[in-house]
């Protein structure tokens, strides 16, 4: 079944600065906007242009004391959030939404969705640290 | 059962996919040698998670082995995330759809990259 469509460069890019974002193109062909306070990408790929990709980059550092504690959130994070991924690239944890673009969909609608997935994943995130980081304090004070 | 788990029965029984388990809220399908698990949403209507089981266990020895491999792999296939759920590696997808057609190329993309991405799995060593 080969429904999927091109996703234009210049439409999606248009489609952005329609809904009030300023885009600033950085390296690698990504273009840099921000939404709600939160620095976001577009992240065109010529390779699989039929495949819309929004990320949220660099969300917090990964070191080697807190390696494993932000492996089990982001584990924790990907199993409760819907659509969005949250991974590590090069040492930083990001929030990617991938969507498989179809015929006559309704784009605009596509984009504000994944950019409040997008937050929404964030928030769920750090609100899962924190609740992490409150237990820990608990139990220092309990001991 | 609502409108959106009516609409991928009927995809699913036009595809002709093979139904091992239907009980109302998690339709259960044999599809590329694998087995998966598509759950339409009740409250979330255009929302369906489908999602792979690997097959391999997680014990306390080999979590952060897997935690990284998932976050490899993660990273490598588009739309598909790779998590652990109690003692099991998942492969999940979820998507939303805006009308009838979207919902049917959206589940076959789901089926296809979700039985590839378990062969990528058992092919990648962290």
């Amino acid at each position: 079944m080969k429904n999927n469509v091109i996703m234009k460069q210049t439409e999606i890019k248009k489609k952005l600065q329609e809904l009030g974002f300023d885009l600033t193109r950085v390296s690698k062909g990504f273009y840099l906007f921000t939404a709600e306070g939160t620095k976001m990408l577009y992240v065109p790929d010529s390779k699989t242009p039929e495949c819309l990709r929004f990320a949220i980059p660099c969300l917090y550092t990964v070191t080697s004391e807190n390696r494993e504690f932000l492996s089990d959130i982001i584990n924790e994070t990907n199993l409760s959030v819907k659509y969005a991924k949250v991974l590590v690239i090069d040492h930083q944890v990001w929030i990617i939404y991938e969507y498989h673009a179809f015929e006559n969909v309704d784009i605009e609608g596509v984009i504000t969705h994944c950019l409040l997935t997008l937050l929404a994943t964030k928030r769920a995130f750090f609100d899962l640290i924190e609740g992490v980081v409150a237990e820990i304090e608990k139990l220092e004070r309990e001991q | 059962m609502n409108e959106v788990y009516k609409l991928i029965q009927d995809i699913i029984a036009k595809q002709r996919y093979k139904v091992l388990d239907d009980d109302g809220e998690t339709l259960t399908v044999f599809y590329r040698l694998n087995i998966h698990h598509i759950i339409p949403d009740e409250q979330d209507d255009g929302f369906v998670t489908v999602f792979t089981p690997i097959g391999e266990n997680v014990t306390c020895e080999n979590r952060e082995e897997i935690l990284e491999k998932c976050n490899k792999l993660t990273s490598k296939v588009k739309v598909i995330k790779f998590c652990i759920f109690e003692d099991e590696v998942l492969a999940s997808s979820e998507f939303f759809f805006q009308n009838k057609n979207e919902a049917k190329f959206q589940l076959t993309t789901a089926l296809n990259q979700l039985s590839a991405a378990k062969a990528l799995y058992d092919n990648t060593r962290v």
